[in-house]
């Protein structure tokens, strides 16, 4: 049997595994073992290739990786996401499979969690080994449920937030008691700062996945009947004053703050009572917070070692706090600006003060409410980037410290220009744009791509002001331009890039013309651009119009008997598209009418076209496509002058129909557009059958009964009944029953 | 704050019984599989109001079993036949089986889907639940807010406790903030439901 000092050592023993390096790590309940990848350089994830139907110029993979690569800029740490780009893959929504790991937009709850009422934006399902070995992980995005944005239009989530944080779970993060940090509990759909990764979540990834050696710091939290302290937030900051790092104590109140860098550090422990408290954290994490926020002193870390700052006596516990989980957190502030903040708590009564981490941010409290303080934050424009910690002392000398809760970023981009603003899509054209406030290691987007600064292919910034880059393959269409700075804002300009797609000529109708010139021709294609001139055997055609992307008329200008020619089509950015044109020295047939202009869409009527160079070899076509000339059909011809065709309307469908003449001969063709309608036949439906019209008049009471078949066997039915059961009574009547 | 008081010898002996029974309960319990599980969903937080207006089911029970097993298309899953005190929307049933996603198979292996809450034998609770799935489950409205503890406070009065462990919030317009704590009096969270799911009923009428 094991002694009860063995049993205490025991489970002290398994409580400072569970917690000494648990601070922001997810753990599994059952036996307390923090989860991670056996493989973290190589972590794959698959955008599905639908991504979400709220958006459709492929931003919403452009988010998805710039969360991955939020996570992936994250230095000295092994961990790396690594995007699978297999066209196979992508199209897989097999989320449950293990060998894949997919981002998804689940919009018709494929997965089952998004019915009615979940109230559930995005969830990271996980699976794994009770070793806490992960053998898969997705991120699930309920699109059916909820609407989301890459352009922050409001009451959407912005899905580059969403996903940087749900990226952490994937990663084996948990929530952060630091305000300001990505892996903060609470969203709100105006709030794109967990975009970027803080210090703080930068830290778990590098305690979880070490790439490289790294200062700690050690110490104990008591109080002053020399308990310990279990559960407290440590949270250190840089001699910026800016918040690096955090983790709780464990059941011994010690605790090891990782994955520092060379610096002089300050170290701090607060409760973790608000924003964030215990009830987001699994519950095997045991958290105190009967004790006030504490400043415990100074390290200094010199590398690969552990800098002790001792035995420490954590304050009594107050009243006072500073900031609630319904504040937008973190708050921003913008350097060489001022900015209005409210935040709210307890004990936040006039006479108190309110400073900053950063001594260079000026802090001024300007209304004190008891439960909420509001105040205006000052700071210098080269205000290093960043969290700071908000730390108020009431009149009686009490400290609440709120951590990471504000973050310095720069104002947000401007993008003013991008030159050129169309260009074709299949790239390596130079695209300058000009704005402001551009900095190093932003990101440019257009369309589906993502030019990094200072990466391979990626933005050159030329000044504050200018950036270049060279146009990738980009998907068709047209496209904000938005310049991101790292922490997440950015600056956007609504349709400022057009990415065209290589022109493409499906018909040339007619595909032959006259030699001395006149035709019309509609050539009917694709991405066609305003601008686009047309030449046939090298010709420049002066008269073009381009009337949609699709549809470009030209009348020829003539050339010499003969062929087939090129005929290309030019864009203005250069792209060519390209066919072929006949010249014919015969003259094209002209039309200029028929007559009637309607008849039965049974056909059957005579109509007589109007026109000149008419002759036999013509043919008459009712119904083509004006477009291609393609389709129809044939008339026959009843007689034929130079003048004046006379054919029988063939059947057609109701509505208007184009008339063309053909020269079956050549391939000369005109055709005149809508001049001929067919009426529709007024039929009354009789019996069964398909395709009948409304009557236009009411049915009289025998077309009722004709088109009630069921109603006629009801009534037979009945009839034959009434019969059998006449002939039961009249043997009755007649006696013939006995 | 606590009351401070002076313990005589027998105070002391009973103190250490009490802790030794404490260390043997930490030890069963570091070693015992526990119900709560890692984080991770980004929810709307609700409150009462709103939950009960998007429950299909909801009741007040006690997880007599739990069964987790493999389902068709792979995931794990986890049925809790539960015996139901009451039923404030929905077919009145005195037992219920519950399906939620997620479980540990005796394998080892073991499948979360984060802020989705795992019941535990012999829990007392408050379930909203949404709508059955066409494979059987049912999702708890606002995932981990749809599951509330049955408990009672320093004062004896019954509680119900909310679990955020692996949710992040978020708001919406249109949508109120949340409640301010995770522990209701019991007494208070039924009659609002009740209340808010007479209105539905005359809604529906």
């Amino acid at each position: 049997m094991l002694s009860r000092a063995r049993v205490i050592h025991w489970v002290s023993a398994a409580l400072l595994v569970a917690l000494a390096a648990a601070h922001v790590r997810i753990v599994y309940d059952g036996n307390g073992q923090a989860i991670f990848w056996s493989n973290p350089s190589s972590v794959s994830v698959v955008i599905q290739s639908n991504g979400s139907d709220n958006i459709s110029d492929g931003s919403d993979a452009v988010a998805l990786r710039n969360a991955i690569a939020a996570w992936n800029d994250v230095t000295s740490t092994t961990a790396t996401l690594v995007e699978v780009q297999s066209s196979a893959q992508k199209a897989r929504t097999d989320w449950q499979s293990d060998d894949i790991h997919l981002l998804m937009f689940d919009e018709n709850n494929q997965s089952g969690y998004f019915g009615p009422g979940s109230g559930t934006v995005a969830v990271t399902p996980l699976t794994f080994y009770t070793t806490g070995s992960i053998i898969d992980a997705d991120v699930l995005f309920n699109g059916g449920g909820y609407q989301f944005t890459t352009k922050g239009q409001g009451g959407r989530f912005d899905i580059q937030d969403v996903a940087t944080h749900e990226l952490g779970h994937l990663l084996g993060l948990d929530h952060s008691g630091v305000a300001g940090a990505t892996m903060f509990p609470y969203v709100d759909p105006s709030v794109i700062l967990h975009r970027s990764v803080s210090a703080d979540d930068a830290g778990g990834l590098r305690h979880m996945y070490p790439a490289g050696s790294f200062g700690r710091i050690a110490g104990t939290l008591s109080r002053s009947d020399g308990s310990p302290v279990i559960g407290a937030h440590i949270s250190v900051r840089d001699s910026l004053g800016r918040t690096t790092g955090a983790i709780l104590t464990n059941n011994s109140g010690a605790f090891t703050v990782q994955a520092l860098d060379p610096g002089t550090y300050s170290v701090l422990a607060v409760p973790l009572d608000q924003p964030v408290s215990a009830m987001n954290l699994s519950s095997w994490y045991t958290i105190q917070t009967n004790f006030g926020a504490t400043e415990l002193g100074q390290a200094v870390v010199t590398g690969n070692s552990t800098t002790s700052i001792g035995g420490h006596t954590a304050l009594a516990n107050t009243s006072l706090s500073l900031g609630r989980s319904y504040d937008d957190f973190p708050q921003r502030v913008i350097m060489g600006q001022t900015t209005s903040h409210v935040l709210r708590g307890a004990g936040l009564v006039p006479g108190s003060i309110l400073e900053a981490s950063d001594p260079t941010v000026v802090v001024t409290p300007t209304v004190w409410n008891g439960t909420s303080v509001q105040f205006q934050v000052t700071c210098i424009a080269d205000v290093p980037l960043g969290h700071f910690d908000l730390t108020v002392t009431d009149p009686l000398g009490n400290l609440e410290i709120l951590v990471g809760g504000l973050e310095v970023t720069p104002p947000n981009p401007t993008v003013s220009t991008v030159s050129p603003s169309a260009a074709i899509g299949t790239g390596g054209v130079a695209i300058s744009i000009s704005g402001t406030d551009f900095r190093p290691g932003c990101r440019v987007i257009i369309g589906d791509q993502i030019y990094e600064e200072g990466q391979p292919e990626g933005a050159i910034l030329v000044s504050p002001t200018s950036l270049r880059l060279l146009l990738r393959p980009t998907i068709g269409g047209i496209h904000d331009v938005v310049v991101m700075d790292r922490s997440g804002v950015e600056g956007r300009k609504a349709n400022g890039f057009t990415a065209q797609a290589d022109p493409v000529i499906a018909t040339v109708f007619p595909g032959v013309g006259q030699s001395n010139g006149g035709t019309l021709v509609r050539i009917s294609g694709s991405d066609f651009q305003v601008g686009s001139s047309v030449h046939i055997d090298g010709a420049y055609q002066p008269l073009v119009t381009v009337l949609s992307p699709t549809i470009i008329e030209v009348v020829t200008t003539g050339g010499v008997p003969g062929g087939p020619y090129i005929l290309t089509v030019t864009m203005p950015t250069g792209e060519v598209a390209s066919s072929a044109f006949q010249y014919e020295s015969k003259p094209d047939p002209v039309l200029a009418g028929v007559s009637p202009a309607n008849g039965s869409d049974k056909g059957g009527n005579m109509v007589l076209l109007n026109g000149m160079q008419m002759h036999s070899e013509l043919e008459v076509v009712f119904g083509a496509n004006p477009q291609t000339g393609q389709g129809g059909t044939l008339a026959p011809i009843v007689s034929v002058t130079e003048n004046q065709i006379e054919v029988t309307a063939p059947p057609g469908t109701a509505g208007s129909a184009a008339v063309m003449l053909r020269d079956s001969l050549t391939g000369q063709a005109v055709m005149l557009t809508g001049v001929y309608s067919y009426t529709g036949s007024i039929e009354v439906h009789v019996g069964g059958g398909c395709g009948s019209v409304t009557p236009l008049v009411p049915p009289g009471w025998r077309d009722i009964l004709s088109q009630s078949s069921w109603l006629l066997c009801l009534l037979a039915i009945g009839f034959w009944r009434a019969r059998g059961t006449a002939a039961l009574l009249v043997p009755v009547r007649a006696g013939k029953s006995l | 704050m606590r009351t401070p008081f002076s313990p005589g010898v027998h105070a002391q002996r009973l103190m250490r019984a009490l802790l030794f029974f404490f260390a043997v309960t930490l030890v069963v319990a570091a070693s015992w599989p526990r119900s709560d599980q890692p984080s991770a969903a980004t929810v709307l937080r609700m409150d009462l109001e709103q939950q009960a207006d998007l429950s299909d089911l909801v009741l007040v029970g006690t997880v007599a079993s739990a069964r987790p097993f493999q389902a068709a298309d792979g995931t794990i899953r986890t049925e809790y036949e539960m015996l139901v005190d009451r039923t404030l929307w929905g077919e009145s049933r005195a037992r219920r089986t519950v399906t939620l996603p997620g479980g540990a198979l005796a394998s080892g292996r073991v499948t979360v889907i984060p802020g989705m809450p795992k019941l535990s034998l012999g829990e007392d609770c408050l379930l909203l639940l949404g709508p059955e799935t066409t494979s059987g489950m049912r999702i708890p409205v606002g995932l981990g807010q749809g599951r509330l503890r049955l408990g009672r406070g320093f004062d004896g009065r019954r509680t119900l406790e909310q679990d955020h462990a692996g949710l992040s919030f978020t708001g919406i317009a249109g949508l109120r903030e949340g409640e301010g704590g995770s522990v209701f009096d019991y007494s208070e969270v039924i009659s609002r439901l009740q209340a808010r799911l007479n209105v539905r009923r005359g809604e529906q009428r």
